[in-house]
C-alpha cells in the first residue's frame, strides 16, 4: 500500500517522498531531486507505491506505463502524457494539471478532488469511480470515455466536453456548468441536482 | 486487502464479495486472510465471508458480533487492534446503523457506509441522520485532513476533500 515513512525533520507531520528521508519542502536540493525522479519515472515500466506529494513535473511522456497506489497530492504537472496507461488508485487531490493527457487510459480510482485542471484530455478513457469533487475544470475533453460511478460533486466545469460518454451513476451534484457538451451521452442515468 | 510485503498474513475489510479477483489477489501475492474487519452488519459488506470461511479460517472483528451470522470478536474504541502488522484504531460511528464503525490504519481511513465521497450513508429516520452527522463531524472531521478515505461504496477520497466539498457536511 502507500509508503508511510514520516519526514525525518522533527515536528513535520508530512510523509517522506520517494527516495528521500524528508518531505519535499524539507528536501535539500529540489532541482537535483526532480532530475533524478524524472529519470526514474521515464525508465520504470511499473510505477507503484510512491509518495510524490507536491512534486513539479513537466514534459514527461509516461504513456503505456502501469501506475498503482501512488500519491501526487498538490503536485504541479504540465504537459505530461499518460496515454494508454493502466492506473489503479492515484491521488492527485489539490494538484494542478495543465495540458496533461490521459487518452485511452484504463483508470480505476483516480482522486482529483480540489484539483485545478486546464486543457487536459481523458478521451476514450475507461475511468470508473473517479473523484473530481470540487475540481476546477477548464477546457477538458472526456469524449468517448466511460465514467461509471465517478463524482463531480461541487466541481466547476467550463468548456468541457462529455460527448458519447457512459455517465451511468455519475454525480454532478452542486456543479457549476458552463459550455458543457453532453451530446450522445446517457445523461438520464447521471444525477444533476 | 492490506498486507505487508514482509509478512504472509493479510487483513480484509468488508469482503462484500469473494470472487476470483480477490482469490487471485490473495493467492497471487502469497497472502493468507488471517483477519476480517466488518464496518457494519449489512449484507453488502459481509456476503463474501461465507465463501471466505470455506477456504480459510479468518478471525472476524465487529462492534456488535451478535448482529452477524458468524462468530466474531467484539471490538471497542478504547482498544486498538494489532493485526497483520497494522495498528487498527476503531472509531464507533452510529447512524447508518447502530453497529457502524470506521477503521483508521496508518494514513488510511476505512469508512464503510458512514462517510462516502461527496455524500454520507443512508439513515432511515431523522434521528439516525442526526446521529450519523454528529458521528462524522465529531469523530471523523476532527482527524488530520490528509487522511486517505476508502468508503464502502464509490470512489476513494481524502478527509480534506470531504471537509471542503461534501454538501452533506455543510452547516
Amino acid at each position: 500500500m502507500f509508503p508511510l515513512q514520516p519526514c525525518a525533520v522533527a515536528g513535520c507531520d508530512r510523509p517522506a517522498v520517494f527516495r528521500l528521508a524528508t518531505c519535499l519542502p524539507h528536501a535539500g536540493e529540489p532541482a537535483a531531486y526532480r532530475r533524478e525522479l524524472e529519470e526514474y519515472l521515464r525508465s520504470a515500466e511499473r510505477i507503484s507505491e510512491l509518495n510524490l506529494d507536491g512534486v513539479e513535473l513537466s514534459g514527461l511522456d509516461l504513456s503505456g506505463k502501469r501506475i498503482r497506489c501512488c500519491t501526487l497530492s498538490r503536485a504541479r504537472l504540465e504537459r505530461l502524457r499518460f496515454d494508454g496507461c493502466h492506473i489503479r488508485l492515484l491521488y492527485l487531490d489539490f494538484a494542478s494539471l495543465t495540458e496533461c493527457s490521459f487518452a485511452d487510459c484504463q483508470i480505476n480510482c483516480l482522486v482529483l478532488g480540489g484539483a485545478e485542471l486546464s486543457g487536459c484530455s481523458f478521451r476514450a478513457a475507461t475511468m470508473p469511480r473517479c473523484n473530481f469533487a470540487g475540481a476546477r475544470c477548464r477546457d477538458l475533453s472526456f469524449d468517448g470515455s466511460d465514467l461509471y460511478a465517478s463524482r463531480f460533486t461541487g466541481a466547476s466545469l467550463d468548456n468541457c466536453s462529455f460527448r458519447d460518454c457512459n455517465l451511468k451513476q455519475v454525480r454532478f451534484d452542486h456543479c457549476t456548468l458552463a459550455e458543457v457538451d453532453f451530446r450522445a451521452s446517457n445523461t438520464e442515468e447521471a444525477f444533476f441536482t | 486487502m492490506l498486507g505487508r510485503e514482509s509478512a504472509r498474513d493479510a487483513l480484509l475489510i468488508d469482503p462484500g464479495i469473494f470472487d476470483e479477483g480477490l482469490l487471485r489477489l490473495l493467492e497471487g501475492n502469497g497472502f493468507y486472510p488471517r483477519h476480517v474487519l466488518i464496518t457494519h452488519a449489512h449484507q453488502g459488506h459481509l456476503s463474501g465471508v461465507r465463501t471466505l470461511r470455506k477456504i480459510y479460517d479468518p478471525a472476524l472483528y465487529a462492534l456488535e458480533p451478535d448482529a452477524l451470522e458468524f462468530p466474531a470478536e467484539r471490538i471497542a474504541e478504547a482498544h486498538p487492534l494489532h493485526l497483520a502488522g497494522f495498528t487498527v484504531r476503531v472509531i464507533a460511528t452510529p447512524g447508518h446503523s447502530q453497529d457502524s464503525a470506521c477503521f483508521r490504519i496508518d494514513r488510511m481511513l476505512f469508512t464503510g457506509d458512514t462517510l462516502l465521497a461527496g455524500s454520507v450513508g443512508q439513515a432511515d429516520t431523522e434521528y439516525e441522520k442526526a446521529l450519523l452527522l454528529a458521528s462524522v463531524r465529531e469523530k471523523l472531521l476532527s482527524l488530520e485532513p490528509g487522511l486517505l478515505l476508502f468508503p464502502g461504496h464509490g470512489p476513494p477520497s481524502t478527509l480534506e476533500i470531504e471537509q471542503r466539498f461534501n454538501p452533506h457536511l455543510r452547516e
